[in-house]
């Protein structure tokens, strides 16, 4: 078996995303900032599952403001501050 | 998620106006502008009133449209070109139509030729055309992007493309918006203006709405027209000024996700018995009324869906009948979201009553899909088992095996039919020959399975193995135990009429036979292969005519609706292409084989190396000598990865040689007992009175080997081989072979200086392939059989057939600009290059061919090419020839 390499990803969106969406987002961590962003971090399998993250987003029309590869797993640092970009 | 509704699907339907939707005045004629110019781009995310718009210009211009709703099944380039041309009919060009109609033998699935045809068939017809594709984001095949590109910077003056897409398309956009060729319809201009969202809330919910209202709804959905849908559901319940207001407020307030938020809303605001109607109707894909109340356990289901409809709640009728409905997609995602606040139980055992519903109604792939989803793996097991044997019997490998490998192991191994089933999938797949002995062990360890199940397992691996006997051990197992099975007793029908020695006409009757019982049973897989046999063994008999048109029946009878083939045939597309090369039209024989492999790419596994050995035969033929090489080097590494077998790596490799002496490049095939691994030897061998099938694969050895040691300079080894291959074929009435043997012993007699008999043999060659028509058979021994035929033309021996070999030489061409090569002692040679004359002079210090490359800094393939254009040029087959040539004739000193 190829050994699968994980990489982190922070994805950031305009509005705050309900509970209901955890399911899909599994593994993701949600964080919500004051001004109506929420902040996804989460392990990435790869390009593909990157881009099918990303169409999923943009199917549902929720804006992406930013996202960005991260070298941290998200437990680890949950209530470290978000760099600004 | 693959739900069969393909047929609900109308690719060509123009969408219709819907009530209640705001006509929008400064868009239709942005639109109707922009149609003068070549392409018309409409690009913006779901829920911008995309399609509505077409539907609205439609109405209020009326110009014949042909219209392609795009959907995921359309990435298959000879599937989209079908479609595309397709489009066209019934929508209103009577003068395109008709020629379209005199072409249509023209378009043969090859997407760049068709694009050129049909871009001449639009260019004669003298009438506005108008082409709209919707959906165009979901194509994600690279090749189509190239040809559709191609195709609208070649667009005649007279036609105009819409594209309706979420995404941009990889297109020259930009080079088009400066040359004025594009019109954009944006988000920007999608979004409601205040005023239309006005129009839009004044006809939907039937109430004036405040000046200050209408803004902050607009503000706050950023002018999406979805937004706006739902939130005008929200607000459509509430009876007071207050409550709108006190909405309305909230609504400003809140940093959700706006649809999220409007949906919540919306649910909210509806009455209980629509909320849970809307919620739990979501986990269906499609939906009709008796499911809708068996599920929600209710009965008035039917007035519910058409209460939705007049409210225009996201729902959309997928027939006249209005019988079945589904959600629009991004309303179904937000509804489903929802769900998952409820009773994860609840919903389980609503999936189950929907899988057994789809199950009742004989609908077993969406019955599995939801059991599934309720995760009952044990009833998924049952249902897919159930399914198995129909898949199977009609090729929907891919499908099947996607539903096997998400049961969980334990499950499926409690299942011997199910592991059977998936086996033989593994088999055809080429999967590692570990897994399947593995699941082969299962299978015989369990309590209760069909005894036949394995012993048709292990007759299909010891018939690709080339184990004989046991082969035919297993087959009298499964004669003890008959399968009461259809796909098993057809498989079983098949190896037996396939493996037990017999004559050749006797096995042509067994293959008939079982091949008019599949096709009576259904079993269409079983009947291709055995019909693609049929065809085989006229092939082998000469009868060329006759092997063409079961080829095609094949075709015919693989073509699962869509003009999509099943993997099955690319059988058949490899014996079709095998005689088009035959009879030397190359083009053909690339088109079939590219056709094939398309195919092969995943399935049929087997199947692969013929059409790549093949298709490298015709690179050679066409003087593509990389492209040749390429295919080489891919059959062979896959031929070393597919591990149930070593068969398949011995016959790819002997058609490699003969490859490689057809290119003249005789010193890389250095020892004969390297090239073919003499363990492999006794296995050939073994195979000698096994069946016609597997005695061709001992003939294709013996005749590789004397072929080689012709070119050796061992003619009379050569010859004895030969004889004994002749007298075989001959005996046989294998015609094909016997043209071949004939060519290959006039071309060893003529080296052994006897020419008496090597014309006896041509004159017995010529005989034979005049009837059929074949040509390539002389053409690939190239100035080797020249003079014979120069000889035979003298003698009168089918003299016009013999003529029009002749003027087929691609060798004689050289002829036609005689002042360019150089004569000397009477040879006539066309002079070398520069390159070519400098890789000689390496060549003559006895560099190999990589340390050539290392030194000119080149490729070895490029060296690969060079040589072989020496050789050609010198009319000889090896290194140590080529230089002394070349000495001979003072080109190298």
């Amino acid at each position: 078996m190829m050994e699968i390499h994980r990489n982190y990803y922070q994805i950031q969106i305009q509005g705050h995303l309900g509970e209901n969406w955890s399911d899909w987002l599994q593994a993701f961590h949600i964080q919500y900032n004051e001004n109506g962003i929420t902040i996804l971090t989460g392990p990435v399998i790869d390009q593909a599952a990157l881009r099918g993250l990303l169409d999923r987003l943009f199917d549902l029309g929720i804006p992406i403001l930013s996202f960005r590869q991260v070298d941290f797993h998200p437990e680890e640092r949950i209530d470290s501050p978000l760099p600004q970009d | 998620m693959a739900i069969e509704i393909n047929l609900l699907h109308t690719k060509f339907f123009l969408p219709k106006v819907r009530e209640h939707l705001v006509h929008r005045p400064r868009l239709t004629s942005l639109l109707e502008d922009g149609i003068s110019k070549r392409v018309v781009l409409i690009s913006a995310p779901a829920g911008y009133g995309k399609t509505s718009l077409l539907a609205d210009w439609n109405q209020e211009y009326q110009h014949p449209i042909a219209w392609l709703n795009i959907d995921e099944s359309d990435n298959n380039p000879t599937l989209f070109i079908e479609y595309l041309i397709h489009a066209f009919n019934d929508c209103g060009f009577p003068q395109l139509q008709e020629i379209l109609a005199k072409k249509k033998d023209l378009f043969q699935g090859n997407i760049r030729q068709d694009i050129n045809i049909l871009l001449n068939c639009m260019l004669s017809a003298q009438e506005n055309i108008i082409l709209v594709l919707d959906d165009y984001h979901l194509i994600h095949t690279t090749s189509i992007h190239e040809n559709m590109n191609f195709m609208i910077e070649n667009l005649p003056e007279n036609v105009h493309i819409v594209l309706i897409t979420r995404a941009d398309p990889p297109f020259n956009l930009s080079r088009w918006r400066v040359n004025g060729h594009l019109t954009e319809i944006r988000r920007a201009d999608l979004c409601f203006t205040q005023q239309e969202a006005s129009d839009f809330f004044t006809t939907s919910i039937g109430r004036f709405f405040s000046r200050r209202n209408i803004r902050a709804l607009t503000n706050k959905t950023e002018g999406w027209i979805a937004g706006m849908q739902l939130a005008a559901s929200a607000i459509r319940s509430l009876q007071d000024e207050k409550s709108i207001s006190t909405f309305i407020e909230s609504f400003k307030g809140t940093n959700r996700f706006i649809l999220d938020y409007l949906v919540e809303e919306a649910l909210k605001n509806q009455p209980e018995d629509v909320r849970e109607f809307l919620l739990y109707s979501s986990i269906l894909d499609r939906f009709c009324a008796p499911l809708c109340d068996l599920i929600l356990e209710k009965d008035n289901s039917q007035e519910m869906l058409e209460r939705l409809e007049r409210y225009n709640l996201f729902i959309i009728p997928l027939d006249n009948q209005r019988t079945w409905y589904r959600y629009h997609n991004l309303f179904a995602d937000l509804l489903q979201s929802q769900l998952q606040k409820s009773d994860k139980e609840k919903i389980r055992k609503m999936h189950l009553q929907a899988s057994e519903w789809f199950e009742k109604n004989g609908n077993l792939s969406e019955a599995i899909e939801h059991s599934f989803q309720a995760e009952d793996y044990q009833r998924t097991s049952r249902l897919v088992q159930a399914q198995g044997e129909y898949a199977l019997s009609h090729g929907q490998f891919t499908t099947f095996m996607n539903w096997v490998r998400r049961i969980p192991a334990e499950i499926l191994h409690q299942n011997p039919t199910l592991c059977s089933y998936y086996v033989i999938c593994l088999i055809l797949e080429g999967s590692a020959y570990q897994e399947i002995l593995s699941l082969l062990d299962i299978i015989e360890n369990a309590e209760e399975h069909c005894s036949y199940q394995p012993a048709a397992i292990k007759a299909l691996l010891c018939i690709l193995q080339g184990k004989q006997q046991e082969a035919a051990m297993q087959l009298e197992i499964i004669k003890q135990n008959p399968p009461d099975d259809e796909f098993f007793a057809g498989l079983y029908d098949l190896m037996q009429s396939l493996y037990t020695p017999s004559s050749i006409r006797n096995t042509m009757d067994r293959l008939r036979k079982t091949y008019n019982k599949s096709r009576a049973n259904g079993n269409l897989i079983i009947a291709i292969v055995s019909l693609s046999y049929i065809g085989d063994l006229y092939k082998y008999q000469g009868k060329l005519t006759e092997a063409s048109r079961t080829y095609q029946d094949v075709l015919a009878m693989s073509e699962i609706g869509n003009d999509e083939f099943l993997s099955a045939s690319s059988v058949a597309l490899l014996g079709l292409a095998e005689i088009a090369y035959k009879h030397n039209q190359l083009d053909e024989a690339k088109r079939l084989l590219q056709q094939g492999l398309n195919m092969t790419t995943r399935w049929e596994i087997s199947h692969f190396f013929g059409l790549s050995t093949t298709l490298a035969r015709v690179h050679i033929a066409m003087g593509e000598v990389k492209e040749a090489v390429n295919a080489m080097q891919k059959a062979e590494d896959l031929a070393t990865q597919f591990d149930m077998t070593e068969v398949d790596d011995f016959v790819v490799a002997c058609r490699i040689i003969q490859l490689k002496l057809l290119m003249g490049n005789i010193d890389e095939i250095e020892e004969w007992e390297n090239q073919i691994d003499t363990s492999k030897l006794g296995l050939a061998k073994e195979l000698n009175s096994f069946s016609v099938f597997f005695s061709t694969v001992d003939d294709l050895y013996a005749f590789t080997h004397a072929w080689f040691l012709l070119y050796q300079g061992e003619a009379q080894q050569a010859i004895t081989i030969l004889q004994n291959l002749y007298d075989d074929s001959l005996k046989d009435n294998l015609d094909d072979f016997t043209i071949q043997y004939a060519v290959l012993l006039a071309v060893a007699y003529d080296k052994n200086k006897d020419r008496t008999k090597a014309m006896r043999y041509l004159h017995k060659a010529l005989t034979l392939a005049q009837p059929e028509n074949q040509i390539q058979v002389f053409l690939e021994q190239g100035t080797d059989i020249l003079n014979l035929l120069y000889e035979a033309a003298r003698q009168d021996i089918q003299p016009e057939y013999t003529g029009k070999l002749l003027a087929l030489f691609p060798q004689l061409e050289l002829k036609k600009g005689k002042d360019e090569f150089i004569i000397l002692d009477g040879a006539m040679i066309e002079p070398l290059s520069d390159r070519e004359h400098e890789i000689l002079a390496l060549i003559a210090e006895g560099l190999s061919n990589q340390q050539i490359a290392y030194k000119l800094h080149l490729s070895l393939s490029t060296i690969k090419v060079h040589s072989y254009n020496i050789y050609r040029k010198l009319n000889v087959h090896s290194r140590v020839q080529a230089v002394s040539r070349a000495k001979a004739l003072f080109i190298i000193s």
